[in-house]
């Protein structure tokens, strides 16, 4: 290695160093702030060791409400089946638009497209009236039909198979794979990172959703976590309890975390067309 | 014998998207057609009061000062933060995708600003921002600003701080997906060029770029219909005023001020929502065509 | 043949994956709606009312359970609450949904938008006993001469000094002379260097009682913006002034999120502040000396601002009797009695107040002192419009930009323009 591209790493390394600080600092402050008693955080300290570390928060966050630890079952339960509906259909749907070719194809591409550019403010008292007139108020069905493909990544798978090397598909096309058979078991696996990439961000997605299941869930005890947190914690005056916020936060964030890192190995899991997998 | 195959293929095709189209055009499309509908009347939602007043909501929009405010107020945002996020994650995914140690390290703390509560981050951020705080501390400092800056009270800041914290906090996602689609670019594309001598910056521009299109598509799409329906940092930042002096009002924060709370202007929030829409459209179809060609094949 | 069958295959694969998550949910969403809608005539017993209410401290939280409790006990109906988080988006969609709750709290800000669009049940003046409550309160839900809510309890402005820096006997006695004279110099003199003297807010909803001192009104013609006008500026001057000369500063100036904990935090020695901002101190910055007085005098004359919510009967709610009689106890001398020593809060009935000994706490008789002259904060349907432009442009007086004439004019115009465009 010449001295020139020597001297290019380190200044690489001194990007991804001081950019990952950028992202780290924050998130850290937010950890560390769920260890501070309530006049610590706001008081405006940056400092990321709390001065009189404290566990408050969490003991009064677990003490919250007797459903807490259904929260987090109802959020699992409604979080994974989400999820896993969104991965198939949205990899189906995407995939046809992308490889098969058919009239009206784009005509479906554009109303997909349109159907995450109106603002969600509008649609929210519609989208009540439906899902009430459906019957589905205050079931888990509230949250997980209406949500059971997700535009963006259909638009997202579309533009994976749009890039996914025909040759592979053809193989198994004459190997005798009818197109759902190719589909399962050639063009999912193959995107693999993608797939992994979509998973996260629904996951996170249903997670994070909050006003909808707080609006289409009246029963406290089918509450997601996110819903039972804050609507426990909610203040009209204004008043924000940050210790408890940020812990809050804390324990939402910690199982997309974990999943992330699990399917970080996918992530980098991918077609190698020159054969080499 | 290949018009059978065609048909066949229109029906594989059809199948395959049915389930999203059952579920888009239940929950979503009727809502929108719903607005739609909602946008030609003065309506009273709580009363069910609907009058026909065909295009009088669409042309308050051009009428209207704040709603022209907040149109030029969002295009900037776009403008600025789109190309900025999307530079910043592509160049990050590339750069993560090559040889270097503490991969999974760094992929890993880049993604955490997903996971900060915008609620945390606004907090943090107005901190920083703060007339005492350490923004203006260091920049007094380093001799930068001759005294502190109220940013978040200067209608020539706090917009801009709105756009660093959005460029912020969207990044990882895109940069995620940037890596993901890195997956897909065949390994021997780069061996070839390693042979014709290319180092790792001509690489990047002749080779990462242009495989990568499709999703920068996707990337641009994406960014240009979030950036327009920016919401929750402006109405946080502002207290949902939109101020000072209408520096941070943006078309969504309107829209709701316009749907909910003391304004029972249903019909002129969706007929705003629907021009947004319009106007989203066309700016995503521009980008779509200025990014060309879709497809590899 | 085989793509027939893959074709089949995706079909029922999406369905049955949708269909899998069925199941649990159904049966519960109709027993829930068949209590509600069954109305038996002759007892109120196991009769079942849904309560709408937005959640606050655990005090509250507690205060509010054991009234149910309590009216359980009594009368045999069951009491099923329901929290808001985003009070006004979840409650203007249930309406139009016809899913609201039977009984709800209202904010007096709101009750006015409310009222307008007919979905409130007037209630019976008598019936409530409502000459036992603080007039500003009853009044704050009144409209075209019938009571649409109960007021449950309300919150005061009053002056919080820091004892470590402040003596109570040096503060002035008008706000002209605490804003423009000496002693917020001396004091910023006196304090180290992070902390200010006095913090303050560019809202109306803290401004407005000194905004209309001397019969000047923020509103013209009932619903057009009128803060241009030359009186109002004339008694915005004081405040103003005192903030462009940089003796008082907003809690965001300093990098805090409001006045509580700019104050908890000694960041700042005085502010003007509603008495939830007691508990908040206690709970969160016990260490802090302060002591509660009334807000000074302005033009001769003793104001505050009041905040009051009431409970509301949703008008097409089929247990109106049930409603009835829960805010008939929710807002009575026991069950208010029990409310407001819980939560910590303020009764809005003198009865209450004067059974309850709440006067004799030192730091919430000065709020207790305010709700008989106070302002409400309640001003038709457009307030959100004024006070949004309000807040949108006194900035740049503080900064120098525009004179506060000017932007109070800037405010008045885009406020009516809205308006009228509405």
């Amino acid at each position: 290695m010449n001295k020139k591209s020597k001297k290019l790493k380190w200044l690489l390394y001194a990007i991804l160093i001081i950019y990952g600080l950028v992202t780290l600092f924050p998130f850290s402050w937010t950890v560390s702030a769920s260890f501070k008693s309530y006049k610590e955080i706001t008081g405006g300290g940056l400092n990321l060791i709390p001065k009189q570390p404290t566990v408050h928060a969490f003991k009064k966050l677990f003490m919250i409400d007797p459903n807490f630890l259904r929260w987090i079952f109802n959020s699992f339960y409604i979080c994974t089946l989400g999820t896993f509906i969104n991965v198939f259909l949205n990899s189906m749907a995407g995939y046809s638009l992308a490889r098969l070719d058919f009239k009206g194809k784009n005509v479906i591409y554009y109303g997909v497209l349109i159907s995450i550019m109106v603002p969600g403010q509008v649609l929210l008292i519609p989208n009540y009236l439906i899902v009430k007139s459906l019957g589905l108020l205050n079931s888990y069905n509230a949250i997980i039909l209406p949500a059971a493909v997700n535009a963006t990544y259909i638009i997202m798978m579309r533009q994976f198979y749009i890039n996914f090397p025909k040759d592979i598909e053809e193989a198994a096309n004459i190997d005798g794979l009818g197109r759902l058979g190719t589909f399962l078991r050639v063009s999912m696996p193959l995107a693999k990172p993608a797939i992994a990439t979509q998973a996260v961000f629904i996951y996170l997605g249903f997670w994070n959703e909050f006003l909808k299941p707080k609006l289409y869930l009246s029963d406290p005890s089918k509450y997601t976590l996110t819903v039972g947190i804050q609507s426990m914690m909610s203040r009209y005056s204004g008043i924000t309890q940050w210790d408890e916020v940020m812990a809050a936060s804390l324990i939402s964030l910690l199982p997309i975390l974990i999943i992330y890192i699990f399917l970080n190995k996918y992530f980098m899991q991918g077609i190698r067309m020159d054969g080499e997998k | 014998m290949k018009n059978k195959r065609k048909k066949h293929e229109a029906i594989q095709g059809i199948a395959f998207l049915s389930p999203a189209i059952i579920v888009i055009g239940i929950f979503i499309m009727s809502s929108i057609i719903f607005a739609l509908y909602i946008s030609f009347h003065k309506v009273n939602l709580f009363t069910g009061y609907y009058e026909f007043i065909g295009l009088d909501n669409y042309k308050r929009i051009f009428t209207d000062t704040k709603t022209r405010i907040a149109f030029i107020n969002i295009l900037s945002f776009v403008v600025v933060v789109v190309p900025i996020q999307t530079i910043i994650a592509l160049i990050m995914a590339a750069v993560l995708n090559t040889n270097i140690r503490g991969k999974i390290g760094f992929r890993t703390i880049y993604f955490l600003p997903t996971l900060t509560s915008s609620a945390a981050l606004t907090m943090i951020f107005m901190f920083l921002f703060s007339l005492d705080g350490p923004v203006n501390k260091l920049a007094v400092n380093m001799n930068l600003l001759s005294e502190s800056i109220n940013f978040l009270n200067n209608p020539k800041f706090a917009l801009k701080v709105i756009m660093s914290m959005n460029i912020w906090s969207t990044v990882p996602f895109y940069m995620t997906i940037y890596l993901a689609g890195l997956q897909e670019v065949p390994k021997s594309i780069y061996e070839a060029s390693s042979v014709d001598g290319a180092n790792g910056f001509q690489k990047f521009i002749h080779v990462t770029v242009p495989q990568l299109k499709p999703i920068t598509t996707f990337v641009l799409l994406m960014g240009i219909i979030g950036t327009f329906q920016m919401f929750d940092q402006a109405y946080i930042f502002s207290g949902g005023s939109g101020g000072p002096e209408n520096s941070t009002l943006t078309v969504a924060l309107l829209i709701y001020r316009n749907a909910f709370g003391q304004n029972n202007t249903m019909g002129f929030a969706t007929a705003m929502s629907i021009m947004l829409s319009i106007v989203v459209f066309i700016v995503s179809f521009i980008a779509q065509k200025l990014n060309k060609s879709d497809s590899l094949y | 043949m085989k793509k027939f069958l893959s074709i089949l295959l995706t079909v029922l694969l999406s369905f049955g994956l949708l269909a899998g998550c069925k199941g649990d949910s159904k049966d519960n969403s109709v027993t829930e709606d068949s209590t509600t809608k069954e109305n038996s005539k002759e007892d109120m017993k196991g009769k079942k009312i849904v309560v709408g209410r937005w959640g606050g401290n655990d005090a509250e939280t507690a205060a509010f359970n054991q009234v149910v409790k309590d009216f359980t006990e009594k009368t045999g109906i069951e009491v099923e609450e329901r929290i808001y988080t985003d009070y006004n988006t979840e409650f203007q969609a249930e309406l139009i949904g016809k899913t609201a709750p039977d009984v709800v709290y209202i904010d007096a800000y709101m009750a006015p938008f409310y009222i307008s669009q007919g979905v409130l049940m007037p209630l019976d003046e008598q019936e409530f006993e409502l000459d036992k409550f603080y007039e500003p309160l009853k009044n704050a839900f009144l409209s075209d001469g019938k009571y649409y809510a109960i007021s449950k309890d309300y919150s005061t402005l009053a002056l919080y000094y820091n004892k470590k820096w402040v003596n109570e006997d040096d503060i002035p006695d008008t706000l002209e002379e605490l804003w423009n004279g000496d002693f917020l110099t001396n004091l910023n003199d006196k304090l180290p260097e992070d902390v200010i003297a006095m913090t303050y807010n560019q809202d109306l909803a803290r401004n407005l009682f000194y905004a209309e001192t001397d019969g000047a009104s923020v509103i013209k013609d009932d619903i057009y913006s009128n803060l241009g006008d030359s009186k109002v500026v004339e008694n915005l001057e004081p405040l103003y002034t005192s903030a462009k000369e940089g003796k008082i500063k907003t809690p965001a100036d300093i990098g805090q999120g409001w006045n509580g904990d700019a104050f908890g935090n000694e960041k700042t020695a005085i502010m003007i502040e509603g008495n939830w901002v007691l508990g908040h101190l206690q709970q969160n910055f016990p260490d802090v000396d302060f002591g509660v007085i009334e807000i000074p005098t302005f033009k001769g004359n003793r104001g505050t601002m009041t905040f009051t919510v009431g409970y509301a009967i949703n008008v097409s709610t089929k247990q109106v009797d049930a409603a009835k009689e829960f805010i008939h106890y929710a807002t009575g001398v026991e069950g208010m009695a029990t409310w407001s020593a819980g939560a910590g809060v303020l009764p809005s009935r003198t009865d209450v107040t004067e059974s309850t000994k709440v006067a004799e706490d030192l730091l919430k008789m000065p709020h207790i002192k305010g709700a008989v002259y106070a302002t409400v904060w309640q001003k038709g349907t457009t307030m959100d419009t004024i006070n949004n432009e309000y807040k949108n442009y006194i900035p740049s007086v503080v900064s120098g930009e525009r004179t506060l004439e000017d932007a109070l004019k800037k405010s008045e115009e885009e406020a009516n323009r809205t308006i009228e465009a509405n």
